[in-house]
């Protein structure tokens, strides 16, 4: 008994002799990487480029770091190290774009051109998100002798379980990084660099302290990359938004912020479209009762898996792209030449077709479940496209549109969902060389929970076999033809194209009758419904009053059917007939936020000020991260002179989109009707620059005449036909 | 003829005569050390050779010398060229996968002298060659698998800035 307890008495002696010595050595070895830090930062400052300002260090990126100072790059533990505990994580993130953030081919093409043509200073903007510590290393300089062996890891673990903090939704590498650490010590102070597995494994909590944090979860924390601007640092010209995948999913029915989406749905994450938890096939301590959430990051790049053979990645990426409902492909109408009459929505109503006939098909596209637009970011690069198929009975092409051509190039006058920007002399911006944006000459992106409308004309033929096969995809590709071209040169494999969603239906020469509708079908109100929505965003306000009218009378119950018969009469500016039909659905649905806010902006052009606000009050009650809802409140309390309610709802905007110019330009005044004149004049200058150029269009309109193939693909209202008779309006 | 410039600088100006350090335009010498160092504590690499087309650097250390060669041509016929380069490697080289648009690997021991691996690749037009090498027949801190590794991560590393 004796002897037990003096052996429990060594051992806890033993064990506080040991934890003081750790806490001394980690104590002692927080200062000598202090110190280390700083011998490294001054060689680094030495020589560093400080073309920005020598506070600057990631500029035009907004990468930032404790300390603001350099850091070694060996501050960063090794995937591998990570990889002893985290074999899943390892395995998963060496296939996945995080990992190949910066090496892979298809950016350093890019980014190598703005090195060579600017200088690699400038690379701090691409890298302040691709490649961190590069950026926070202080290699990003001429003649740089800072080891790139990290190259190879893009985007590793320690660079995103070392972020301390975010700063505004302002993308570029909008974060603060701490000093690596994977442990805290007993007082919870980090322990910077690698320690002994086997201390992690004693403490495993103070291991999650050091490297999870709760807004590692939040949509937020993607928004540090996955929003971008290039600002005047970078183009010598102005600010000018570039992507902003944060700001759409904020607006769409996922982030349940927005009271205005069409429809509904239950509120997800990035992460919970793109870290979905599945079983774990390897070990990893990161699993939580056999799952691990995932750290392959799915989404639509098929060509670095193709490009690096992970076949895993490039499978889960094709699956990714094919499932989960996110695009709905309606062949919805016909219309034929010379009848007045719509023929929709195709299977429910009887129909009859003859040879010569000059058909005109409506196929609707809904982004029906994607949190961001289709396609995101890099609109410029990325290719997503419909193409569209009319084969006899012989499967002999009557009409084929966005078909890919021999030399795997897409036909160019297919509808695709990509954008043009254009430079100073109206030309296309290629090789992603965005620092010579200045204008976009269209963007045909579908928005989350829109739908747009794509009119496809052909004739049939005389002698014609019948039935006729339609069919419409929604392809795509990573990455456009031409781009792949300018990496590789033109002998390269062919990458791989997806097939997204599509919809086939027959066409009889004769009778067509009801057909039963296929699982993957919208109900027929919400065919209708899509249909509005997309004629509204073409401005065919009468169509889409007629659309969202069908949807009153197969739902009468059914309060959005009302609001967007209202919202499309107030863009038609026509406000009684929006009241009323607002009346109603405020009487089916009296707490509806969608429905006051449309209520408000009837109110305002009524004049009735007092119960503008005070709808708009109620929307921001239930929705206070509703940016529009803000927005107009604080129009509103400003044209009651109450400059202090109107200011909090500004600033309130300021932090859910601190690009919104509404909130800049009132905020510059109010700011100065009080006397504060430094932030007046900070919010006009952000104002200033933020707001669009009105010479810009002159560069896309120069684009859009040099490119008649596709220049028809900036009008909203337009035809895609083969048709070779008497030339239509709007047709291509 | 946009790369014209720098190929006549470096042709013709001398080393020292702008003040400014000599650089390799594909791999800086930080990098090369690291591949070439016994340890992160051991001397830097040193860059012994340098013109429009090549990069020399040398490591040496009481037991053995690294040398880590590279060469960048740009090619009028890239294919037929790309096929003699490739004959230096025989038919025992293996193919990389993901480096450049193209690239081999095989050994590149210079008559008992030299113990090395060597990557021959091509980006567009650029046929670029790797040879890493040392004195050593079991050269204790690189061996073998070590070698041929750290030969490719440089490939990769010459392939990412000729893209």
């Amino acid at each position: 008994m004796m002897k037990t307890s003096f052996l429990r008495g060594v051992l806890i002696a033993s064990v506080f002799a040991a934890s003081l010595c750790l806490l001394r050595g980690t104590i002692q070895a927080g200062s000598s990487g202090d110190s280390a830090r700083k011998e490294y930062a001054d060689k680094i400052r030495a020589t560093y480029n400080y073309r920005f300002g020598t506070d600057k260090l990631s500029t035009p990126g907004n990468a930032s770091i404790e300390g603001d100072d350099f850091v070694q790059p060996g501050a960063f533990p090794n995937a591998k190290y990570c990889a002893h505990c985290h074999q899943q994580a390892y395995h998963q993130w060496r296939q996945a774009l995080h990992s190949n953030s910066f090496r892979t081919p298809f950016y350093r093409t890019s980014v190598n051109i703005l090195i060579r043509t600017k200088g690699i200073e400038f690379s701090r903007h691409c890298d302040s998100c691709h490649n961190p510590i590069a950026v926070l290393s202080g290699a990003l300089t001429q003649d740089s002798q800072v080891d790139r062996s990290f190259d190879q890891d893009g985007l590793t673990c320690a660079t995103c379980h070392s972020i301390q903090e975010l700063k505004s939704t302002n993308g570029n590498g909008g974060f603060v990084m701490g000093i690596p650490s994977v442990m805290v010590d007993e007082q919870g102070n980090r322990i910077p660099g690698e320690v002994p597995y086997e201390e992690i494994l004693k403490h495993s909590q103070r291991h999650s302290m050091a490297v999870m944090k709760s807004f590692y979860r939040t949509p937020e924390f993607c928004a540090a990359c996955h929003k971008a601007n290039l600002p005047d640092t970078l183009n010598d010209y102005k600010f000018i938004r570039a992507f902003t995948t944060y700001d759409e999913w904020q607006l769409s029915k996922f982030s349940q912020r927005n009271p205005l989406t069409f429809y509904t749905a239950d509120f997800t994450t990035c992460q919970g479209c793109h870290m979905k938890r599945a079983p774990n096939t390897l070990p990893d301590s990161g699993a939580k009762n056999g799952t691990f959430a995932s750290h392959s990051w799915p989404a639509g790049n098929t060509a670095v898996p193709f490009y690096y053979g992970f076949d895993e990645q490039l499978r889960k990426t094709i699956d990714f792209l094919k499932a989960g409902n996110f695009l709905n492909v309606d062949i919805l109408a016909l219309h034929k030449a010379g009848e007045n009459k719509l023929i929709a929505p195709l299977g429910s109503v009887p129909f009859s077709l003859k040879p010569n006939d000059l058909v005109e098909t409506l196929v609707v596209i809904q982004n029906k479940n994607i949190g961001h637009s289709l396609i995101p970011e890099v609109r410029d690069l990325y290719e997503a496209w419909v193409e569209f198929n009319a084969q006899d009975a012989d499967g002999k092409d009557i009409y084929h549109s966005g078909f890919i051509k021999p030399d795997g190039s897409l036909d160019e006058r297919a509808h695709s969902f990509t954008n043009r920007p254009v430079n100073v002399d109206g030309g296309f911006v290629d090789n992603h060389k965005v620092w010579t944006i200045h204008s976009v000459a269209y963007d045909n992106s579908i928005a989350a929970g829109r739908s747009v409308l794509v009119r496809y004309q052909f004739h049939i033929p005389p002698n014609v076999k019948g039935p006729i096969t339609v069919t419409a995809k929604v392809n795509y590709r990573h990455f456009r033809q031409s781009y792949l071209n300018n990496v590789f040169g033109k002998n390269h494999p062919e990458y791989p194209v997806v097939e997204i969603a599509s919809r086939t239906r027959r066409l009889n020469l004769g009778d067509n009758h009801p057909t039963q509708s296929e699982p993957s079908d919208n109900p027929e109100w919400m065919r209708w419904n899509n249909l509005g929505i997309a004629y509204l965003d073409q401005s065919q306000y009468a169509d889409a009053v007629l659309a969202f009218g069908e949807v009153v009378k197969l739902r009468p119950d059914y309060p959005d059917a009302y609001i967007n018969v209202a919202l499309t009469q107030i863009q038609w500016e026509k406000y009684e007939s929006a009241r009323l039909s607002i009346q109603k659905a405020l009487s089916l649905s009296p707490n509806s936020a969608r429905a006051l806010y449309y209520s408000a902006l009837l109110e305002r052009r009524a004049s009735n000020y007092d119960a503008e606000t005070a709808d708009l009050k109620k929307v921001v009650e239930q929705y206070p991260q509703s940016r529009d809802a803000r927005r107009d409140l604080g129009i509103a309390l400003y044209r009651q002179h109450d400059y202090t309610a109107a200011r909090e709802q500004f600033e309130a905007l300021q932090k859910i989109d601190p690009d919104d110019l509404a909130a800049h330009y009132n905020l510059s005044i109010i700011y100065r009707r009080i006397g504060m004149e430094q932030e007046a004049a900070e919010q006009q200058a952000l104002f200033v620059t933020k707001k669009f150029d009105p010479g810009a269009p002159t560069y896309s309109f120069d684009f859009l005449r040099q490119h008649p193939e596709i220049s028809i693909e900036s009008i909203p209202w337009h035809v895609h036909t083969n048709y070779e008779g008497k030339p239509t309006y709007g047709a291509q | 003829m946009k790369h014209l410039f720098p190929i006549l600088w470096m042709l013709f100006t001398p080393w020292g005569a702008t003040g400014e350090t000599p650089t390799c335009p594909w791999l800086n010498l930080a990098t090369a050390s690291g591949v070439l160092r016994s340890s992160a504590s051991s001397p830097m690499a040193v860059l012994t050779g340098l013109s429009a087309t090549v990069c020399d650097f040398t490591y040496q250390d009481p037991v053995s010398s690294r040398t880590l060669k590279i060469t960048v041509e740009q090619a009028k016929d890239p294919d037929q060229t790309f096929i003699a380069y490739r004959k230096q490697c025989g038919v025992t080289a293996t193919a990389l996968h993901a480096v450049g648009n193209e690239a081999w690997m095989c050994e590149a021991d210079a008559r008992g002298q030299m113990y090395g691996e060597q990557v021959i690749g091509r980006v567009r037009d650029n046929i670029f060659t790797v040879r890493l090498s040392t004195s050593l027949r079991d050269d204790p801190s690189i061996p073998r698998e070590t070698l041929e590794e750290k030969a490719r991560t440089i490939a990769e590393q010459v392939a990412g800035s000729l893209f």
